[in-house]
C-alpha cells in the first residue's frame, strides 16, 4: 500500500519538482543498507523520526540489504537526483572499490554529512588469561603470528581493518591476529565466549549485554575520548598506542541534487540532528551523534579511504 | 521453581484485554502474510516493526511474536490445498499434506497441520520456561564446527532418507548447493557467480526460488494436464474436523519426535526450515508407514509441522537470552528488541524479567489463539479447492508475483520467478526431486560459512570438528546416518547376489 501511495504521489507532484522551494511536497525515503534492527538501521530511524517532523511530511525508511551493502549504496547512488530519494552510507562504501566489490566509492555519492559513529575497541573474554590491554598485547608480541584470533565481521570490513590497525600500531604485521570472518558481532561475541575467538575489536556497544553478564571485557576504545557507556575504560592514546578507528552512518544522496533543494535538505536534516528527542535516543543507545558540513565530511571520508585502503593492500586484500 | 513463579507473573503482565487484542490481530495478519507466498513470517514482522517504535516493549514483542504464529499456521496451508509452500519451513509439508488434498482429505490435513503445529509450538513453549538456565549455557557452548556439524546432520539425515533415484538427487543437491553460492561470499568478501549482473550481487533469494519451483511450476503442471483443477472436493464438514482432531492422539510418536527435533534444531539453532526436513526425514525412516510417506500419509504432515513449531518457538530462547537468532524471523525481532531499547543478553532475563516473561506468557496464549483462529479459517480454506482453475489459478500466479516482488522490489526477481518456473516443471516431469536442491539451498550457504570459519580457526584441520564431545558425537552421528543407505543398499545388493530368493524389494 505504501509503494501505491507513493507512485500516485509521485505521479502527481512531478510539475512541484520545478518548485525547489516546495520540497518536500510527498514523502521522502531514506535507504539503508543494511538490515532491519542493525547499527546503520536503529541511527537512520532514529534521525528520521526528527527528519519528518521538520520536514511536516512522511519519511520512508527502506532497508535495501545485500552483498555486504553494495546493493543498498548503489540503489542510492542511482536514484533520481530529485531530493526525496537519500539514504544512509555507512564506512564500509569507501571500500567496495579496493575490494573489488564495485566501482561505487566516495565519488558516487552527494556527501552530506555524518550522522552518528561507532567506536571500536577491544573485547576479550572475562574468564580468560589477560585482565587488561598489557596483558594482551604482551600474549600477542610472544605469540606467533596468527596465532590469535579476532572476529566481528566479514574479511576486510570495518572491524578487521580496526584489528589490522592497533596490530600496526603496536609495531606487529597486520595481521598478527588472524581473522575468522562473521557475519556481525553478536555471533563473533557468541563464539568467543564458547572459546573459539581471543578477541572481538568490533563495537563495545554491541558488547554491552555480555559485558554486564560478566561474559567479556572491554579493555580499551579505539575512540578519542572514552565513551559514556565505559566510563572506566581507556582510550588506546590513554595507553599509548597511536590508533583510533570508528564505523560511521552518514547521510548521502545521489549526486546533482538541485541546489535549492540540496540546501533545503541540509537546512532540515542539521535541525532534526539537533533535535533534543533525537540527541537523547542515541545517547541512550551509546551511538555518538556527530553532524558537520559536506565538506568537513568529504575530507573525513577521503582520509577514512586512504587509512582503509592502506591496510587493506598491506592485508593483500585489493583486487584492483 | 522460580521459573514458574516468574511465569505465572507473565501471564499477569500477558492477560490483559489490550494484549489479548494484540495477539488475536497479529495472528489474523500473519496468516495473511503466511498464506502468501513470498511474503513469509519475515516480512510480516519487518513491516510491522516501525509500527511498534511507539509501543511499550511488551505490547510490541507480543503483536511481533502473534504475527510470526500466525504466518507459521498460514503457510502451511498454502503447502496442503495448492503444492505452494507460504513459508519456506512449509516445504515439507507439501510432501504428504498435497497428495492428501488431491484425494479429498483437505480438512483433515489442515486439521493435521493446525493441531500438531499448536502442539509442537506449545512444546517448544514449556522447554522454555522450564529449561531456560540450562538450554542457555548449552547453546552458549556453539561455535562454527558445532554449527556447522548441526547443518551436517540435518542435512544427512534428510538426504540420506530420500527417495528418488540417487543420482538425480545428486544434481538436484549440487544446483541447490550453486544457487546458493551465487552473490558475495562474506568469508573472502569476493562475488561468486554473479556473471557482472548486479542483481546478483545479493544472491538468489531463496523464497524467489521456492515460489518459481513450487509456485509457478506447480501452475504449469496443472496447465500442461488440463484446466480442470485437480481432485480436490471442496466438501466443507465441520465434521471432519472433529474427527481429525479425535484420530490426532494416535500419532503422539510422530508428534514427540517432531517436537524434539524441532525444539534442538531451534536452539542450537538450525532454524525452522532444516528442522521440519530433518523431522521429515526421521519420521519417514522411523515409522511404520515409513513405505506410505509421500503418497498422502498423515504422519508426513505432523512431523514437519511439529517441527516447524516448535523450533519457532523455541529459537526465541536463544535470541532473548544470547542475542543469537535461530531463524530469520527472530533476526528481525532481534532488531526489535535492540530499538526498543533492550538489550539481548543473559541480563534480560534479570533486568527484564516482566519483558521476558510476559512474551513466554503470550506464546502459551498466543499459540491457543492462533489454533482456534485457524481451525475456524479450515473450511472458508478448503472451500477454495472447489472454486474453478480459471479463477483460482491466475489468482495464485498473481500472488507469486508480488511475493516475489516483496522479498526485495526488484524487478530482476520478477525473472527468476520465471526462470525457477519453468524449471520446477522441467525437474517434476524428468523426475529430479525439487527437496534436495531446497534443502541445499537453505543449508548449504549457512553450512559453507560455518565449515571455513572452522577451518580458519583450526589452521586447516579436520580435527576440530572432532575437537570436543558435543561437536564429535553431532559430526559423527551425521557421518553414520549419511553412510547407512549406502552401506544398507550394498548389503541388499550383496544378498540379491547370493540369495536370489530373499531380494527385500525396493
Amino acid at each position: 500500500m505504501i509503494t501505491r501511495r507513493l507512485a500516485l504521489a509521485s505521479g502527481l507532484a512531478l510539475p512541484a519538482i520545478a518548485h525547489a522551494q516546495s520540497w518536500p511536497t510527498r514523502p521522502v525515503t531514506l535507504v539503508v543498507p543494511w538490515a532491519a534492527g542493525g547499527g546503520a538501521d536503529t541511527v537512520t530511524r532514529i534521525f528520521a523520526s526528527g527528519f519528518e517532523k521538520e520536514l511536516g511530511k512522511p519519511v520512508n525508511v527502506v532497508n535495501r540489504t545485500g552483498g555486504n551493502g553494495v546493493v543498498g549504496h548503489a540503489a542510492i547512488a542511482t536514484a533520481s537526483p530529485d531530493g526525496y530519494t537519500l539514504g544512509t552510507g555507512t564506512s564500509e562504501f569507501v571500500n567496495f572499490k579496493p575490494l573489488g566489490q564495485s566501482d561505487i566509492g566516495p565519488q558516487s555519492f552527494d556527501l552530506m554529512s555524518r550522522i552518528a559513529s561507532i567506536p571500536a575497541g577491544v573485547t576479550l573474554k572475562a574468564d580468560g588469561p589477560w585482565k587488561d590491554f598489557a596483558a594482551f598485547v604482551a600474549a600477542l608480541k610472544a605469540g606467533r603470528r596468527g596465532q590469535y584470533t579476532g572476529s566481528g565481521v566479514s574479511t576486510g570490513g570495518s572491524w578487521h581493518l580496526a584489528a589490522a590497525g592497533l596490530t600496526r600500531a603496536l609495531g606487529m604485521e597486520v595481521d598478527r591476529i588472524r581473522w575468522v570472518p562473521s557475519q556481525g558481532g553478536a555471533p563473533a561475541l557468541q563464539d568467543m565466549v564458547a572459546g573459539g575467538i581471543d578477541m572481538f575489536p568490533g563495537s563495545p556497544i554491541e558488547a554491552k549485554a555480555r559485558v554486564d553478564a560478566e561474559q567479556v571485557r572491554v579493555v580499551a576504545v579505539m575512540a578519542e575520548a572514552r565513551m559514556g557507556m565505559y566510563p572506566n575504560v581507556p582510550t588506546l592514546k590513554e595507553l599509548g598506542v597511536d590508533w583510533v578507528f570508528q564505523n560511521w552512518f552518514a547521510l548521502v544522496a545521489p549526486p546533482r541534487i538541485p541546489a535549492a533543494v540540496r540546501t533545503r535538505i541540509l537546512e532540515a536534516a542539521g535541525k532534526a540532528h539537533a533535535r533534543p528527542e533525537v540527541r537523547e535516543l542515541m545517547a541512550q543507545r551509546g551511538i555518538v551523534p556527530t553532524w558537520e558540513t559536506p565538506e568537513s565530511f568529504s575530507a573525513y571520508a577521503k582520509t577514512y579511504a586512504e587509512v582503509s585502503s592502506g591496510l587493506l593492500h598491506e592485508l593483500g586484500l585489493v583486487r584492483s | 521453581m522460580g521459573n514458574l513463579d516468574a511465569l505465572m507473573h507473565g501471564f499477569t503482565v500477558a492477560l490483559t484485554f489490550h494484549h489479548i487484542l494484540l495477539m488475536i490481530a497479529g495472528v489474523l495478519l500473519g496468516i495473511l502474510v503466511g498464506v502468501l507466498p513470498g511474503l513469509g513470517a519475515p516480512n510480516g514482522v519487518t513491516l510491522l516493526l516501525p509500527l511498534t517504535f511507539s509501543m511499550d516493549p511488551v505490547s510490541a514483542i507480543i503483536l511481533l511474536t502473534s504475527t510470526y504464529w500466525g504466518a507459521l499456521f498460514g503457510g502451511s496451508t498454502t503447502s496442503i490445498l495448492f503444492n505452494i509452500p507460504g513459508e519456506p519451513s512449509s516445504v515439507a509439508t507439501t510432501f504428504d499434506g498435497y497428495p492428501m488434498a488431491r484425494a479429498g482429505r483437505a480438512t483433515e490435513a489442515l486439521t493435521y497441520a493446525f493441531m500438531s503445529a499448536g502442539f509442537g509450538a506449545l512444546v517448544g513453549v514449556i522447554v522454555i520456561t522450564l529449561l531456560s538456565g540450562f538450554v542457555t549455557s548449552f547453546a552458549l557452548r556453539f561455535g562454527p564446527p558445532e554449527y556447522f556439524a548441526v547443518y551436517f546432520l540435518a542435512f544427512a539425515s534428510f538426504v540420506a532418507f530420500g527417495s528418488g533415484a540417487p543420482l538425480k538427487t545428486i544434481v538436484s543437491i549440487c544446483l541447490g548447493f550453486a544457487f546458493g553460492a551465487v552473490g558475495m561470499d562474506s568469508v573472502s568478501g569476493a562475488m561468486r557467480l554473479t556473471f557482472d549482473f548486479n542483481d546478483l550481487i545479493r544472491g538468489i533469494s531463496f523464497l524467489v526460488v521456492v515460489i518459481g519451483l513450487f509456485g509457478i511450476g506447480e501452475m504449469l503442471l496443472t496447465l500442461e494436464e488440463g484446466v480442470e483443477f485437480r481432485g480436490a472436493s471442496g466438501r466443507l464438514n465441520p465434521r471432519e474436523i472433529i474427527s481429525a482432531i479425535r484420530r490426532l492422539p494416535r500419532y503422539w510418536v510422530a508428534m514427540l519426535r517432531g517436537s524434539a527435533v524441532g525444539v534442538w534444531m531451534g536452539i542450537t539453532p538450525g532454524g525452522p526450515t532444516a528442522a521440519s526436513f530433518m523431522s521429515y526425514g526421521l519420521a519417514k525412516r522411523l515409522s511404520k508407514r515409513g513405505a506410505n510417506f509421500g503418497k498422502g500419509e498423515p504422519e508426513g504432515v505432523i512431523a514437519p509441522e511439529t517441527a516447524d513449531h516448535s523450533a519457532g518457538t523455541s529459537a526465541m530462547l536463544p535470541m532473548l537470552a544470547l542475542g543469537i537468532p535461530g531463524s530469520a524471523t527472530s533476526a528481525v525481532m532481534l532488531g526489535g528488541l535492540m530499538i526498543w531499547g533492550l538489550s539481548p543478553g543473559p541480563m534480560l532475563f534479570v533486568e527484564r524479567a516482566d519483558f521476558v516473561w510476559g512474551m513466554i506468557a503470550s506464546m502459551y496464549l498466543g499459540n491457543v489463539v492462533g489454533v482456534v483462529l485457524v481451525l475456524a479459517t479450515v473450511p472458508f480454506f478448503a472451500a477454495m479447492l472447489s472454486v474453478p482453475f480459471t479463477i483460482i489459478g491466475p489468482i495464485i500466479v498473481t500472488v507469486c508475483i508480488v511475493g516475489a516482488w516483496t522479498v526485495a522490489g526488484a524487478p530482476f526477481d520478477l525473472w527468476l520467478v520465471v526462470v525457477f518456473g519453468i524449471t520446477g516443471w522441467a525437474m517434476k516431469k524428468l523426475d529430479y526431486p525439487i527437496a534436495p536442491l531446497v534443502l541445499a539451498m537453505v543449508i548449504g550457504d549457512k553450512a559453507e560459512d560455518a565449515f571455513r570459519q572452522s577451518m580458519i580457526m583450526s589452521q586447516g584441520s579436520i580435527g576440530v570438528l572432532w575437537s570436543s564431545p558435543l561437536v564429535g558425537v553431532l559430526s559423527t552421528l551425521a557421518i553414520v546416518l549419511l553412510l547407512v543407505p549406502v552401506f544398507t543398499a550394498w548389503r541388499a545388493r550383496r544378498r540379491k547376489g547370493h540369495v536370489e530368493e530373499e531380494v527385500p524389494s525396493e
